[in-house]
């Protein structure tokens, strides 16, 4: 049970992190749970579909920004873009993509949008191939489907 | 351990790809990224992040060479300086003497001032042209296109203001509109007269806006230093209502609208910020 102004987080393997309601609420979908149903703020708020290691990366990530949101002068603007640069640095592919699900589901904005122009950068500049390679997609055309698309678009090569 | 294969959910690569600029190459990815750069509301939501980028392309010229009958389109890239497609013109039979207008959401209209020539819409990002149906009037001195947005039908507009010479040697103002994804075309019954002579057309132009959530034909005239602005208040009777409008006596008409030429500044929005006035 978490005192009051905590609310406690619990992983789809049943890991539970107690957190400040204003680090919670960088999540949009947590703070309309909260909002809608007091139930939630009292008790155990199941995070579907996230394991712990993801659950605890998130909330190192909305731990540091709430804060800075709060005080802008202990951390300035200078020191959060150096920790998202590292943030997103320390990510192997895998947590990448576990976390940008994370925050799509959680609707945590600022994170997701940090996430997706970290993929951006990936996928930018690249042949589809090496898109393919990267990211481990087959490719489903069949090689005449594929023709007729890039005949579509000679502008995209 | 690795996962043997990655999976994004849909909502999230939507939001990747949102990121991405020249995406088209990237519609043989694979089927789900090509249903997905091929969405109408993906397109919107491409549009909107290209706008707010700051390396975002924006279009500065276009190009047309004509006796090879192609078109070349020129844009800054923030971060790359100016980029142009060596490879890829466009092909198009655009005749001797063309025009574009500015280019209004990523949609630029192209066009031949010969009467035997059409006028064509591109998509800048997507390369993509729709050809206009050809004008109503076969015979004509010169004529103007503009693009605009209405957005009480949520469509794109063409205008074009056609210069005709009557049986009597006058030469009279006249104009036709065109909707695009409809592809309907009608003449304009009530065009406004406005300050425009007639006598000199390259130094008078008139364009097509949204503002205020209406349609507006906005006319230039460069030698009087005039600019009216007409609401389209009635859609169905095609009432225009002047809105007058006072500017600064120093403005120089020309620093913002090149004739003939293309504003690097993109939509109409940024076209009237330098001019606060009431509406």
């Amino acid at each position: 049970m978490a005192s009051k102004g905590n609310l406690t987080l619990k992983s789809c393997n049943g890991k539970e992190f107690i957190v400040e309601e204003k680090v919670a609420v960088m999540s949009t979908t947590i703070k309309n749970m909260v909002d809608v149903d007091d139930s939630f703020a009292q008790g155990v708020i199941p995070i579907i579909g996230v394991d712990g290691k993801i659950l605890a990366k998130l909330i190192e990530y909305c731990k540091e920004h709430a804060e800075a949101d709060e005080d802008e002068e202990v951390k300035s603007e200078e020191y959060l873009k150096k920790f998202d640069e590292k943030f997103v640095d320390e990510l192997n592919l895998n947590d990448l993509y576990d976390l940008l699900k994370a925050s799509n589901y959680l609707e945590i904005t600022k994170l997701l949008n940090l996430l997706c122009q970290k993929v951006a950068s990936m996928i930018k500049g690249k042949k589809p191939e090496e898109i393919r390679r990267i990211f481990n997609i087959k490719n489903d055309f069949t090689p005449e489907e594929e023709e007729e698309i890039n005949r579509q678009n000679p502008w995209a090569f | 351990m690795m996962k043997s294969t990655y999976y994004i959910p849909l909502d999230p690569m939507v939001q990747v790809l949102a990121r991405i600029p020249a995406l088209m190459r990237f519609m043989c990815v694979c089927k789900s990224w090509y249903s997905i750069i091929r969405d109408p509301q993906f397109a919107e939501l491409h549009r909107t992040y290209s706008q707010t980028r700051s390396n975002g392309n924006y279009l500065t010229d276009i190009w047309y060479c004509y006796w090879k009958k192609h078109l070349r389109i020129y844009c800054v890239d923030h971060a790359e300086g100016p980029t142009v497609d060596q490879q890829h013109p466009i092909e198009l039979d655009l005749g001797d003497v063309i025009s574009a207008t500015r280019p209004l959401d990523g949609l630029v209209c192209v066009y031949s001032h010969h009467p035997s020539c059409r006028a064509f819409v591109l998509n800048i990002s997507t390369r993509q042209v729709v050809s206009l149906p050809v004008t109503c009037f076969p015979v004509y001195v010169s004529c103007v296109y503009s693009l605009g947005f209405d957005p009480l039908t949520n469509d794109y507009k063409v205008l074009n203001i056609v210069h005709v010479k009557s049986n009597d040697g006058l030469i009279q103002r006249t104009g036709e509109i065109y909707t695009l994804g409809t592809a309907s075309r009608r003449k304009l019954k009530n065009l406004p007269p406005g300050d425009l002579t007639c006598t000199s057309p390259s130094n008078e132009s008139e364009h097509l806006l949204a503002i205020g959530g209406q349609l507006a034909i906005l006319q230039i005239c460069n030698q009087r230093k005039i600019i009216s602005i007409w609401i389209l208040e009635d859609h169905k009777n095609q009432v225009l209502v002047k809105e007058k409008i006072d500017f600064p006596d120093d403005l120089e008409i020309q620093d913002w609208m090149p004739f003939g030429g293309i504003s690097p500044s993109g939509t109409h929005v940024s076209l009237l910020k330098f001019f606060p006035f009431p509406l």
